[in-house]
């Protein structure tokens, strides 16, 4: 199991005592099944339009927004997307680790609190609060080359607004919270008695973390590096603000086309093709569990 | 004993909390070649403690620790050629058996041939046949595989000393029994050094040429199983290896030869087999087969009531309160009284086995 999912134990024991009147769990699921069964409706709506005339998309049947879809730019944009959802999510892996390592391994609860708290801020704070930040960080004028250009004397000396540096460090620092945070259940579900075992048996600390930390740990990481893989293919507000005109994702031209383009078939077909994507990753996510689940079990 | 000990720890402290929790407190202990020294102690003495500090998980705040007349300080786990099975075994969820135990031989870069080898020969060792268990995950094994698996693979890495924490606590006692015997042959055939640390007194006799008694960080006694059980030098040490009845003493009436004649407060005087200096507040310690309950009184015999008794694993046990209002507890191989509750008996004490210990 993944640490996230491994958590969540079910009361197993329940399951045996059969007399007891069981309880209508069920139930507990209606409120979020009713919110679940609308979006559905909505993924079958969006369906429908990608497949519908443009200005008829209840009437007309028509594949041209597929066609559309597979244009030279527009494939540029997916591939672009997925490229740098994929980076985002092995960068944010690996700069996860060692703050969940940090956060698993101190015994300062004030610490673990703090950066606790300081990795959980992109989850509180609005996306466009922060990408706005990044703004006035990486700007041409912004504090870094400010910062810079006062220490060297070059003017404006780095270019990292409006263009893909821009957005990929938006995309990491979003979704680190999303790497962190399974990556921290697995490290800390691995007993210290195994790498102190390890230890004890000849392996010093860089064996210890290739033969035994990382490879229980990894699950967990894998986890974490698909929510962000997943996250970051439906980015929008930080590509919109730091990419500029430049950088380019699927999630803002369906914006484009639904917004002001109005080809509402085109922007239905890449919403198809996003939520596919989705499926993919989960279904990437349930092999992990699986082949995770044999080795533990 | 010419050769040189294979661990010699001098003086040895380990205290947490700034100093509030004398964890190890002054501690000396001697590991002789082929030797297996037991630490017996109750939970929380320290006994843990001072294995990670010999392995070097953990360090000293006081004292040192010599593995074969070097001194390890500073020396990290991996460079001190120290074996530990721990407590909770620590075998590797994601290795196979044969995974596992090849670990610390990977790690010391030998032949992949030679580990084969070696691997197999330790599985062997241990009674796990490699054809059979090689393969296995760890999640596939029974507690009592999992605890040879962990003892294969301490043992194939050829440490000079092997520690062990427990590692059959989890055990139940007959399982733990018979281990306890396999262990003991393996550590005598391979001629081990180790240290094995255990709060349970029947394991730790079984098991080892010395026992050492622990409390609070301290050193209580050290010695042989049977001295330690027949002379023990306090009631801590007493109580700890069993049933152990005590009687306050009042007075010392007379000291010569090494022995005793002392007033207890259950009126009635004893010889006890040692003498000494014993102060304020001494006991007369005496187990419970060293008694002998009598249906008359045959003379000079605490006068007391059955208050209970019982039959088990052949013997007749009787909890008796004298006349004072000591508690105490009889034992005998057969059955010396067809008493019930209630009825009179008379108790008399083995003089060559009573003795006085302080506080
Ligand atoms: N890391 C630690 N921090 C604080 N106190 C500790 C630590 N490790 C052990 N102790 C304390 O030291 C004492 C001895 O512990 P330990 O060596 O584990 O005992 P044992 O193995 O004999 O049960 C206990 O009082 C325990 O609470
Ligand atoms: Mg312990």
């Amino acid at each position: 199991m993944t640490a996230i999912e491994s958590s969540i134990t079910p009361l197993q024991s329940m399951e045996n005592d059969a007399p007891i009147r069981k309880p209508q769990i069920g139930l507990l699921l209606i409120p979020s099944g009713m919110l679940i069964g609308l979006l559905l409706v909505c993924a079958l709506v969006v369906l429908r339009m990608s497949v519908g005339e443009r200005d008829a998309e209840w009437t007309g049947w028509s594949l041209k927004a597929y066609v559309q879809l597979a244009s030279a730019r527009n494939i540029g944009i997916i591939i672009d997307t997925i490229w740098m959802a994929l980076l985002s999510a092995l960068i944010t892996t690996l700069v996860a680790f060692p703050i969940a390592l940090f956060l698993t391994r101190t015994t300062s609860t004030l610490a673990r609190r703090v950066v606790l708290i300081a990795i959980l801020l992109p989850m509180i704070i609005s996306l466009l609060v922060q990408s706005f930040g990044w703004m006035a960080i990486l700007g041409p004028n912004g504090l870094l080359n400010q910062a810079i250009s006062a220490a060297t004397g070059i003017e404006r000396p780095l270019s990292l607004l409006f263009n893909r540096t821009g957005v990929l460090l938006g995309l990491v620092q979003t979704s680190i919270p999303l790497a962190v945070l399974p990556a921290a259940a697995a490290l800390r579900s691995i007993p210290i008695s195994l790498e102190e075992a390890a230890n004890v048996l000849g392996a010093n600390r860089i064996r210890t973390y290739r033969h035994i930390i990382l490879p229980l740990a990894w699950p967990g990481m894998a986890a974490g590096a698909i929510l962000v893989f997943g996250f970051n293919t439906g980015a929008f507000a930080v590509p919109l603000l730091l990419g500029g005109l430049k950088v380019t994702t699927i999630a803002v031209v369906i914006r484009d086309q639904m917004g002001s383009l109005s080809n509402w078939p085109l922007g239905a077909a890449l919403s198809v093709l996003l939520i596919l994507l989705a499926l993919a990753v989960q279904s990437l996510n349930r092999l992990i569990v699986r082949t995770n689940a044999e080795i533990k079990e | 004993m010419e050769q040189n000990p294979v661990l010699e720890i001098r003086n040895l402290s380990r205290t947490f909390a700034h100093g509030a929790v004398r964890a190890v407190d002054q501690i000396d202990l001697d590991v002789q070649p082929g030797e297996i020294v037991s630490i017996l102690g109750p939970s929380g003495c320290g006994k843990t403690t001072t294995m990670r500090i010999i392995a070097g998980l953990d360090l000293p705040t006081a004292g040192e620790v010599r593995i074969l007349g070097k001194n390890v300080a500073g020396k990290p786990p991996h460079q001190r050629n120290v074996g530990l099975v721990f407590q909770s075994l620590a075998i590797f969820p994601h290795m196979s058996v044969k995974q596992n135990v090849a670990f610390g031989l990977r790690m010391q870069g030998l032949a992949r041939n030679l580990i084969e080898a070696k691997v197999a020969k330790a599985l062997e060792l241990v009674q796990l046949s490699p054809e059979k268990f090689a393969g296995r995950r760890p999640s596939e094994l029974s507690g009592g595989q999992l605890q040879r698996v962990a003892l294969a693979r301490t043992l194939v890495t050829e440490p000079a000393l092997v520690l062990f924490d427990e590692p059959m606590a989890a055990l139940d006692r007959r399982l733990r029994d018979y281990m306890a015997v396999e262990l003991r042959s393996i550590q005598k055939q391979l001629g081990l050094a180790a240290v094995y640390v255990t709060h349970d007194q029947e394991t730790a006799s079984m098991m080892s040429d010395r026992v050492i008694i622990m409390n609070a960080g301290k050193i209580l006694q050290a010695g042989t199983p049977e001295e330690i059980y027949e002379t023990p030098n306090s009631k801590f040490v007493s109580d700890f290896l069993g049933d152990t009845n005590t009687l306050r003493i009042e007075r010392v009436l007379e000291q010569k030869d090494g022995k005793s004649l002392v007033q207890t407060n259950a009126g009635v005087t004893i010889r006890v087999a040692n003498s000494g200096d014993i102060g304020e507040g001494a006991f007369v310690i005496f187990r419970p087969e060293q008694t002998i309950v009598y249906p008359a009184d045959p003379g000079g015999a605490f006068e007391g009531e059955v208050v209970s008794s019982q039959f088990r694993s052949g013997l007749h046990r009787w909890q008796i309160v004298l006349r004072g209002g000591n508690k105490l507890i009889a034992q005998s191989t057969e059955n010396r009284l067809a008493s019930s509750a209630g009825d009179t008996v008379w108790v008399t004490i083995d003089p060559g086995k009573a003795r006085i210990v302080r506080q």
